[in-house]
């Protein structure tokens, strides 16, 4: 797109396609740059608008779809305590059931998709671990903030890492996996986001 | 001015903010003008993301560095009344460029030092914008030449830094600090208010400033740095930066080449173009990168002092309405913030042009 803009800019003349336009209101003569100037606001405004007018319709399908969400539930403490007594004690069908009901209930709290990524590594599934921990992460950054009580970094440096060996060995025996595509640009999300950044 | 001087003030700041990043302040960001004004925006109040609030002492440090050196150098001088208000708004999108590419030009160098190769993406979209100013600054722009103000004018940026230094020394309870989150990295506090007025002392000698060296290629071209003159000590500068921060992230272990999993950095590279275009744009037709803003407003230039307010303001305007890019790429609301920028700036250019005319005295200043 910028390539074609910029050789129709050099395409038109003083006299261009806008030869309607040739004087501004004081006398003075429209150039070559009035006129790029001119077509290059007109097209990123438009462009601006077509980006806003496509969120807006995206914003009324999830409103759509959005469920309603409890905020303040003192048993949620204790279901997630019993998750990870149930993790440790290696009941993971149990932990695993719990923590999906949690989910559904609580689709905006952290820690049960942490817990379900967990489930996910006694499953020696690294790759669905490593999609749990991005949602996790997602929702609370606390767990690769080294600076936080909840500090999961190695944990889920490790994991990541782990990922994308098996992430690897997937694509070379079929490259074009859309799924393993797909879980590689998690990989990367997640490399940035244990990076760090200055947000 | 000698060769050696631009090399110093590239080496001062290239080994300087990799030594701050060394220390705590987040990987990639030793120095980085827009996420630390979002930071000091955070900590007097004007967002409220609890990552994001830390009066930094390096941009408080810049500023007075800058003003000390030029004081006792007898070069501070209160100028003013070039479209203030223009560069204010200015200023408010140099920071939301920035904040779309996750860094400002000085930043951009140091991930380009620390091996981060997307940060390219960022230079290419830097010099594209250069360049579009450059064709309205050539073409006649002009935002009015400033003139001799009272002095009391020039004191105010450096005197609200002085203010704010005393605020992050007492720490009283209204002023944010963060306890995690990126504001909660940060270097020791003399080390960079030390680093910081190095950099702003430096800066105000050589009149470094990232935007103002690689426009010199386009206005007088390669064949100056052969010869040069003092107008291309900045360009020497730059290299000198580069090549510094580079050795010093090498020897400090903050080297990590490659495109994927950087920090602060994102897939989004076309935005990330589009993000440092509009900083490049808005650079050359306000007179230089948020950095060289900060330096002049310390020497007394009441209009660099009226952009660096705009800085600020659009430092909380990205924290409140999102317009930072993220790991996950950039928000549409930042996009969008970007294409109204880059057109406010075409229209800015196409409004106060004066037809016929060459580059105006005003951009002559210190090309010479």
């Amino acid at each position: 797109m910028w390539m074609g803009l910029a050789v129709y800019c050099r395409m038109i003349g003083d006299d261009g396609p806008l030869i309607f336009w040739s004087r501004w209101p004081d006398g003075t003569r429209v150039d070559r740059l009035d006129k790029i100037s001119a077509l290059a606001i007109t097209g990123l405004v438009l462009w601006a608008l077509a980006l806003v007018m496509v969120q807006f319709a995206a914003q009324e399908e999830r409103l759509e779809v959005q469920p309603a969400v409890v905020r303040v539930d003192p048993e949620l403490d204790k279901k997630i305590a019993l998750a990870k007594t149930l993790l440790a004690g290696n009941s993971i069908e149990q932990a695993d059931k719990l923590l999906a009901e949690l989910i559904a209930v609580y689709p905006f709290e952290a820690m049960p998709y942490l817990l379900n990524g967990d489930v996910h590594l006694y499953r020696q599934d690294p790759v669905g671990a490593m999609l749990e921990y991005r949602k996790a992460v997602d929702l609370n950054p606390d767990f690769l903030d080294k600076k936080s009580e909840l500090f999961q970094g190695k944990k889920v440096k490790k994991t990541v890492e782990e990922a994308r060996a098996v992430i690897e060995s997937g694509l070379a025996a079929k490259s074009g996996d859309e799924t393993l595509l797909a879980a590689r640009k998690v990989y990367y999300y997640m490399l940035r986001k244990i990076a760090g950044s200055c947000g | 001015m000698r060769k050696a001087v631009f090399v110093m003030m590239g080496a001062v700041i290239g080994v300087g903010a990799v030594i701050l990043s060394y220390y705590g302040n987040p990987a990639n960001t030793g120095l980085c003008v827009s996420c630390f004004m979002e930071n000091m925006a955070g900590a007097i109040g004007l967002h409220d993301n609890v990552r994001m609030q830390y009066l930094r002492p390096e941009i408080i440090g810049i500023v007075l560095g800058s003003f000390v050196w030029s004081v006792y150098r007898k070069e501070f001088l209160t100028t003013g009344g070039s479209s203030p208000l223009l560069r204010f708004v200015v200023g408010v999108l140099l920071i939301i460029g920035c904040s779309v590419f996750i860094g400002c030009p000085v930043k951009m160098m140091l991930r380009l030092a620390a091996g981060d190769i997307g940060a390219l993406v960022g230079m290419a979209g830097l010099v594209a914008g250069i360049y579009i100013g450059l064709e309205f600054v050539e073409n006649g722009f002009q935002l009015g030449k400033p003139s001799e103000m009272p002095q009391a004018s020039g004191y105010m940026l450096p005197g609200f830094m002085l203010l704010l230094l005393a605020l992050a020394v007492m720490q009283p309870s209204f002023v944010g600090v963060s306890a995690k989150g990126g504001g909660a990295m940060h270097a020791p506090f003399l080390l960079a208010l030390g680093l910081g007025l190095l950099i702003g002392g430096w800066s105000q000698h050589t009149q470094f400033c990232i935007t103002g060296g690689i426009a010199r290629l386009f206005l007088w071209g390669p064949r100056e740095v052969m010869n040069c003159p003092r107008s291309t000590g900045l360009l020497i500068s730059l290299g000198s930066f580069f090549s510094f921060a580079l050795i010093a992230s090498l020897l400090t272990n903050q080297f990590s080449f490659g495109l994927n999993g950087q920090p602060s950095s994102n897939d989004s590279y076309g935005w990330a173009f589009l993000g440092m275009l509009l900083v490049g744009f808005g650079s050359i037709l306000i007179r230089g990168c948020p950095l060289r803003q900060l330096v002049a407003a310390g020497q007394g230039d009441t209009d660099a002092g009226v952009t660096v307010m705009g800085m600020l303001v659009g430092a909380a305007l990205v924290q409140n309405w999102g317009l930072a890019g993220t790991p996950a790429g950039t928000p549409m609301t930042a996009q969008v913030a970007v294409l109204f920028g880059i057109s406010l700036l075409l229209a800015v250019g196409l409004l106060n042009r004066k037809r016929g005319y060459g580059i105006a005295p005003e951009y002559q200043l210190g090309l010479d």
